[in-house]
């Protein structure tokens, strides 16, 4: 009887320590400060937001954002706000509110202007001194418009994913890009940032990332620069008044075809004032032999002969023939 | 708690949850490219793990310069597919790392780079691209020594007559034809970096170095002036090497911006002129002895040049709501490329007497720009946003004039003193704008602008140009039901007098000429659903150029016939699309869209013939050109299961162009009399379908099917043979119309 008293007390005095010792450590263990884990103070949020959150927050740490060595880095309210009544949902609240604020195309709940005012607080300069004004800007596209914080790899900022993101909204440029002759966005060997500074530029049209139409295609096709001897006064005004360098049906993103683009401006003595027509065509002359307007027509039309329409520098090439 | 902070093998979580997260997080905007990077671009890892090495194989089931035109897939084979990607980033307390990756190894337009950063200090990098440009695979030339700048005419084309389409002439030509594929490979390669250091400074550097060399069609002419011209193809040889430099140093603070940035270019080709003899036999007008084998044509290829480009740029925050940014730019540039002799140094006595060289030996060639803009952003109420502008630009062509005696074919020099070369490019610009936006509803913004421009041209047929543009919008943003816009745009363009070409009807330049620009430019996305999104947009445009408000009376010109008191050249010009774009996702792992966007491009324009004896009003003519396309997507992505993603996607689109020709009554009395031009057309139809199977946890699969058609006719090239002119000796190439099936797969392994 002893022994099974002496048990009995051994057995409530073991389960009061235990209980004890339980109940120490859960105290201990409600009271110790939750650990930061991807971000410098983002224990208030990761207390909730784990990897299997959809989306993934956490991904973030495989991003540039996510180097908490690099003491710029940011922490999740940088960007959200201190979002107060996310984290602890006001009492008789139906749901849970969103936190200060959100990223996300078509928000209702944050304007773009404060969702990019999150990005500009810190990226001010280099390509973003000119992102006041801009046309991105004025059109209220956020930079949570393209960017993705969240993931390794933003497509904006990949050369072969970056077109379909500026199709969002560019949708005439899709297509323009499936043209016979267009530059190659969609093969994935250019991308719309080859030309554009979508956060603005000294361009005045286009967003260029040069300060005019000229030099940001010279940026590639720099033997056009010149000066030439004999300019050709278009071609150093503007490419574009040719040329269409998202794509068009003729060769070389054209805007018009040859004779007739060359007519626009050249109706002048000798043969540039000739009605270049169908009867020019071989198929329309017996054997396919063509007749005197065919070399004005066919082939590459007025360039048959001026060849050198950028521009030449040869003595005799006052004509474009040298 | 899991959290996964490093760049390992993501953790074994459902696979079709990371795909819904990485696609959520991602945002509508861009959770799907909306087309599947093509099969060379070989395995998007993003959804698996950053780093990833991929190899594999692919075949190619035909011979197209087309299909393969700017890739590399040029011909029917095996082809290495090769991909990876390397980051040592680490779970985020080391702010340094390596970084590597290479794309599409095994074609020509591979890219491959690396770098290394320490992130908050410094950054380095260096790259690679590939980016060949297939022009043709069926150009032929009468040529020996294709490829490099001394064409030598072969023997078998030349006949009696310099005629190539008449007696025997074609079936010589066509014994003497060489094929010489026509294509460039472009290597960029970069280096570059950049340094933070006393918290607000940051500078960088970038050295770019492009070499270009293949070969692209031209055409060389002989006695181009002074009647009888002949001309043939050419294969053009390029080598060439642009190198570009840009550095930068940038301050920044939370209320005032900087940086000061430079920019130098200086292209240098390999070569300076490209040498042809002359094919063709001797015809009256030439001089003795001036056809084959005796004379030779000498083209200048583009010369060296060099630019440079110095940028001041600031901004401040000067009180709340309020910033101002300013630029000053100047740039300049130079071409000082030698000149060639007037004649190839190959045995050809040129006629009218002796020649004299240029005064001088090159060109000394200089253009500077000055370039300030200074702009104002600010909120005078809570309701109201106000932006003001003003822009100087200032460029001058500083090339010297002087006199040439261009013998402008190789026939006759131009008479004393010659001819003076004029510097176009000298204008200035003074642009002021003012914008105001107010918030009418809590999402609704009304916006209204006005830009002046104000340009004076120097050399120009006009001296002056006033542009006036006036814009009204209305816009709806962040709305998940509706956001859109509605633009109108008026721009007036007017002018002072132009100088006119004597003898010639009046045709002011399009660039320069008086014209009213009307455009209107919606979008609507709507949100139909939770899970189905429709976004409607349309740009429409048309300007039409009219006659300059004084100094010329073009209707004394044109008559009433067809449309009197018109000038000649370009007179309207009109563009629009209209796009209908649906997005569908009906589950997470269920991504689909179709679109359909239709475009035209038009324009129409006046001439007048005035040669073959006929100069009247009777002789005016007109051209109508339009290029219209359409262009259908439709395309799935879906998650069969938690390791398997499928998907399709198939495109169309045509084009065709249209010209429209009309003429006067003594136009259809010539003979021949004028025909109608067919148009020139295209179809391309391309589908795609891939998929990818996660075998292991590192190890991922993936095949992918690949079918291209294209069909294509241009009246320009399709059908007409090299001997097809009686003055010129064609390419003979074809518009490279194709059937091609592609298929690949490769695997990539992630457990690194």
């Amino acid at each position: 009887m002893r022994k099974l008293w002496r048990g009995v007390a051994s057995a409530l005095v073991a389960s009061a320590l235990a209980m004890f010792v339980a109940a120490g450590a859960q105290a201990q263990g409600a009271a110790a400060p939750a650990k930061d884990l991807v971000l410098r103070g983002d224990a208030k949020c990761t207390k909730c937001h784990d990897q299997d959150d959809n989306p993934a927050l956490l991904d973030i740490s495989r991003t540039k954002h996510g180097v908490k060595a690099d003491a710029r880095t940011p922490t999740c309210t940088s960007c959200h706000g201190e979002s107060e009544s996310h984290i602890n949902k006001p009492a008789g609240a139906a749901e849970r509110p969103k936190p200060d604020r959100t990223f996300k195309r078509n928000d209702t709940h944050t304007t773009p202007a404060a969702q990019s005012e999150a990005c500009t607080s810190c990226h001010k300069g280099g390509h973003l001194i000119q992102w006041a004004g801009s046309a991105h800007e004025r059109t209220q596209t956020s930079c949570s418009s393209c960017h993705s914080v969240h993931v390794a790899k933003d497509q904006v900022l990949v050369r072969a994913t970056q077109a379909g993101v500026c199709y969002t909204c560019h949708k005439d440029v899709r297509a323009q890009t499936f043209a016979v002759s267009a530059h190659p966005i969609r093969q994935g060997v250019m991308s719309c940032s080859s030309c554009h500074a979508p956060h603005g530029s000294l361009s005045e049209r286009f967003s260029l990332v040069k300060s005019s139409v000229n030099d940001t295609c010279y940026t590639c096709h720099a033997g056009k620069r010149g000066p030439f001897l004999w300019p050709h006064p278009p071609v150093v005004e503007d490419c574009g008044n040719c040329h269409n360098p998202h794509g068009t049906n003729i060769a070389p993103m054209l805007n018009a075809r040859s004779p007739y683009l060359c007519q626009q401006c050249h109706i002048i003595g000798q043969h540039p004032n000739v009605l270049r027509s169908g009867n020019a065509l071989p198929s329309n002359t017996v054997g396919n032999l063509g007749n005197a307007n065919t070399a004005y027509l066919v082939g590459q039309a007025c360039a048959n002969c001026h060849t050198k329409v950028h521009g030449s520098n040869h003595p005799s090439g006052n004509a474009f023939t040298r | 708690m899991k959290v996964r902070t490093d760049n390992a093998a993501p953790a074994r979580r459902p696979l079709a949850l990371a795909v819904a997260a990485a696609l959520l997080a991602a945002g509508t905007a861009h959770a799907e490219p909306m087309f599947q990077a093509p099969l060379y671009r070989g395995t998007d890892m993003s959804r698996y793990s950053d780093n990833f090495v991929e190899i594999g194989g692919g075949f190619n089931t035909q011979d197209s310069y087309k299909f393969g035109q700017w890739t590399g897939m040029t011909e029917r084979g095996g082809y290495v597919l090769g991909n990876f990607n390397y980051s040592s980033r680490g779970a985020g307390d080391s702010p340094d790392y390596f970084w590597a990756n290479g794309y599409n190894l095994g074609f020509d337009a591979r890219d491959a780079a690396l770098g290394y950063t320490s992130q908050g200090r410094f950054s380095v990098y260096g790259s690679y691209q590939g980016m060949p440009f297939y022009a043709s695979d069926s150009t032929k030339f009468i040529f020996d020594g294709l490829g490099g700048t001394n064409l030598v005419a072969r023997t078998s084309v030349i006949g009696a007559t310099a005629n190539p389409n008449a007696g025997t002439n074609p079936a010589r030509i066509n014994a003497a034809l060489v094929p010489f594929d026509l294509d460039t490979q472009r290597d960029i390669w970069q280096v570059g970096g950049k340094l933070l250091f006393g918290g607000n400074f940051e500078t960088y550097a970038n050295y770019r170095q492009d070499n270009v060399d293949g070969n692209r069609l031209t055409y060389g002419a002989m006695f181009a002036t002074g009647g009888n011209p002949r001309s043939n193809a050419l294969a053009l040889p390029v080598s060439e090497t642009t190198h570009q430099f840009d550095a930068g140093l940038r301050w920044s603070t939370d209320k005032a911006q900087a940086q000061l940035t430079y920019w130098y270019s200086k292209y240098s080709p390999d070569a300076s002129s490209l040498i042809w003899q002359n094919p063709f036999s001797i015809i009256a007008g030439w001089p003795a002895g001036s056809g084959y084998p005796n004379s030779y044509g000498q083209m200048s290829l583009d010369p060296g040049n060099t630019f440079n480009q110095i940028t001041a740029q600031g901004a401040w925050n000067f009180m709340p709501g309020w910033r101002v940014n300013s630029s000053l730019q100047y740039s300049w540039g130079t071409q000082d490329a030698g000149y060639l002799a007037y004649y190839a140094p190959i045995g050809f006595a040129p006629g009218g007497g002796a020649i004299r060289n240029p005064a001088t030996s090159s060109l000394d060639g200089k253009v500077d720009r000055w370039l300030f803009n200074i702009a104002v952003n600010g909120r005078p109420m809570p309701r109201l946003t106000l932006r003001a502008k003003y822009v100087y630009d200032d460029n001058n062509n500083k090339t010297a004039e002087n006199f040439y005696r261009v013998v402008p074919g190789g026939l006759q020099q131009a008479a004393a003193p010659g001819v003076q070369n004029t510097p176009y490019g000298s204008y200035t610009v003074n642009r002021a704008s003012v914008e105001a936006d107010y918030q009418l509803l809590a999402r609704t913004l009304l916006r209204g602008n006005y830009t002046y421009v104000n340009t004076k041209w120097v050399d120009e047929d006009r001296a002056r140009t006033y542009d006036n543009i006036v814009g009204v919008e209305l816009r709806q943003t962040a709305s998940e039901l509706f956001t859109g816009y509605l633009k109108y745009q008026y721009w007036n363009r007017s002018g002072s007098d132009f100088t006119w070409i004597a003898g010639a009807p009046p045709t002011p330049p399009y660039f320069l000429n008086n014209f009213v620009q009307n455009r209107v430019r919606a979008q609507a996305d709507l949100g139909l659903s939770e899970t189905v999104n429709l976004t409607l947009a349309a740009d429409w445009s048309r300007r039409s150029y009219s006659e300059p408000s004084s100094g010329v009376d073009c209707g004394a010109q044109t008559g009433a016939w067809p449309d009197g008191n018109r000038c000649m050249g370009l007179q309207t010009s009109s563009w629009q699309t209209y796009t209908a774009d649906l997005q569908w996702r009906p589950t997470e792992a269920l991504s689909t869209f179709v679109f359909a966007t239709y475009g035209d491009l038009s324009n129409d324009q006046f001439g007048r013939q005035i040669n073959q004896g006929i100069n009247n009003q009777n002789a005016l003519w007109t051209a109508s050109l339009a290029q219209k396309s359409n262009t259908y997507g439709l395309g799935t992505n879906y998650n069969v299961a938690t390791k398997i993603d499928v998907g399709a996607t198939y495109i169309y689109n045509e084009g065709r162009t249209n010209t429209g020709l009309t003429w006067g009554p003594a136009l259809a009395a010539l003979v021949p009399a004028p025909l109608a031009v067919p148009p020139s057309t295209y179809t391309l139809h391309s589908f795609q379908l891939y998929g990818k199977w996660a075998v292991t946890k590192t190890l991922t699969l993936r095949a992918n099917w690949w079918y291209q058609k294209l069909n294509a006719f241009d009246y320009a090239y399709d059908g007409v043979n090299p001997w097809a002119s009686d003055r010129t000796i064609f390419a003979g190439q074809n518009s490279g119309g194709y059937t091609n099936n592609f298929y690949g797969i490769s695997i990539a392994y992630t457990g690194f």
